[in-house]
């Protein structure tokens, strides 16, 4: 059985984020798509019909990828009586905006310009994500530009997000983070990574206009919406980095990125909000921008790509969440393993706050029994200040 | 890869997996149907049956118009491109209008069907 806590999980994420020491290491999931629903709800962990009577009562959310009611089974037994006591202290959601068709093509596109597409495989377990942009002519990109009207956020989504955090919050003690798309994926999402280097070097203009575009259309009006509904803590999605640096020239992210990045940080901010960045990879090379923005926090971090005992010594004003390798360690390795490497981890880059361990990404194919190890082992090893 | 369904099908089997694997579509749809949705730009058609719980979606090579619909035996139908379908009823019953969109049993395929389009 868990120990009485000290301090409710809001507190916790929150005392970190500022700097400080709490009464134990939180923890933090992004969530999980349909291939781990189906390796969890076939686990001896499945939520049960007795869980979801409760949930049902408390109108959790199902919604996948990010699966609160599974988030909510980990809870200890005073709080859902089948819990797995294996605490999670924040999770997360998101919004987009709705769907647009254009001329040019018979998809249905992303608001951002993006494709999407749902597949089910042989194995009968679908998958849904972003497959690819579309507006990569220079003339389709302006036609985008007219559907100026189609484009604007759906104010009911975000109230939405507001009642799902606070179900979370105060039924099951657990901080949903929330958020919007970032600057760099809402316009790569839309143009390619091709054309935004290609604009970038010969018509930065061009691309600063798209850039533009999107924040007064979507998202200003987005984070507005969002800071509205007062969220303790935001996180924001944009894949930065592959796995040896960035995915574009560290200056065209300082020229076009880093300004809109730094808007989402100073509304964040101005409403009283902590703000998380979420990006993949390698990004070690604009840390210096993040601690100069202001960020509070930075999520996925992946072992193998991140100098993370570095990050902890010259950046201590950015808290490290995530950091636990969802592709390697949590896919392959025993949860014996998992609770030692999890104990290290806790030691080496916890020991003066500043950290909040989780998968580094949406689970996938993992077992349940890792995953479960993994919070276990948070929760029993976090107590360490 | 090779894939069962992709598109507006695998939408819609997105959202009924979801409720079966939590165990919610025996609740929420306790009888036994069959309904087949046709995406005119992105054949072929499929038939959707759901029964106590589980549901089965299967390819119907055989549909190649609309009319071809009114020859299976189901309980509902629709038949849409995949933009009036995205649209919401305000495109749907454009659609009706224009002759683009065909619904046979409103209710069941409102109910079952757009509500799963995640």
């Amino acid at each position: 059985m868990s120990k009485d806590p000290k301090m409710s999980a809001l507190e916790r994420v929150l005392t970190v984020l500022e700097g400080k020491i709490p009464d134990r290491v939180p923890s933090f999931i992004l969530g999980g798509d349909c291939d781990f629903v189906y390796r969890f709800m076939n686990s001896p962990y499945e939520l049960t019909e007795e869980d979801m009577k409760q949930l049902d009562n408390d109108r959790v959310s199902y919604m996948i990828p990010f699966i609160h009611s599974i988030v909510a089974k980990f809870s200890p037994p005073d709080v859902l009586p089948g819990g797995i006591d294996a605490k999670i202290d924040m999770c997360w959601s998101t919004t987009g905006g709705g769907l647009i068709k254009m001329d040019f093509t018979d998809r249905v596109l992303n608001n951002n310009g993006g494709t999407f597409d749902a597949v089910v495989k042989e194995d009968g377990i679908p998958h849904l994500w972003y497959t690819g942009p579309a507006l990569l002519k220079k003339e389709y990109i302006k036609e985008y530009w007219q559907q100026e009207k189609n484009l604007k956020p759906n104010p009911a989504a975000f109230r939405n997000l507001s009642r799902i955090r606070k179900t979370m919050l105060d039924k099951y003690d657990i901080v949903v983070s929330q958020g919007i798309t970032g600057p760099f994926e809402n316009c790569v999402f839309g143009i390619g990574h091709a054309n935004f280097a290609r604009f970038a070097r010969k018509e930065p203009s061009f691309l600063q206009q798209h850039i533009d575009f999107q924040w007064d259309i979507i998202e200003e009006p987005s984070l507005k919406l969002l800071m509205n509904q007062k969220p303790d803590v935001v996180m924001c999605g944009d894949d930065y980095g592959f796995n040896a640096g960035l995915q574009m020239n560290v200056k065209n992210w300082r020229k076009f990125i880093k300004p809109k990045l730094a808007e989402y940080v100073k509304y964040a901010h101005d409403a009283g909000a902590k703000f998380v960045i979420h990006s993949c990879g390698n990004i070690g090379e604009i840390f210096p921008d993040f601690v100069e923005i202001g960020i509070d926090g930075v999520e996925s971090l992946k072992p193998k790509n991140n100098d993370l005992k570095m990050y902890r010594e010259k950046y201590p004003e950015i808290t490290l969440i995530g950091t636990v390798d969802d592709s390697e360690i949590l896919k392959y390795e025993s949860p014996k393993f998992i609770r030692n490497s999890i104990r290290e981890d806790i030691q080496t880059l916890g020991k003066r706050g500043g950290y909040i361990p989780g998968p580094t990404n949406f689970l996938l194919d993992q077992p349940a029994e890792n995953i479960v190890a993994l919070f276990k082992a948070i929760q029993d090893y976090g107590d360490i200040y | 890869m090779c894939a069962k369904f992709r598109g507006i099908p695998a939408l819609i089997y997105s959202g009924l997996w979801r409720r079966q694997i939590f165990g919610r579509l025996k609740k929420d749809f306790p009888g036994k149907t069959k309904l087949v949705v046709y995406i005119t730009d992105y054949p072929p058609a499929v038939s959707i049956k759901i029964d106590r719980g589980n549901f089965e979606m299967e390819k119907l090579e055989n549909v190649k118009e609309l009319n071809d619909l009114d020859n299976i035996e189901c309980d509902g139908y629709i038949a849409a491109p995949q933009s009036y379908l995205f649209g919401g009823p305000a495109a749907l019953k454009k659609g009706i209008e224009e002759g683009k969109v065909k619904m046979n049993n409103e209710a069941v395929i409102f109910a079952i069907l757009l509500r799963n389009l995640q």
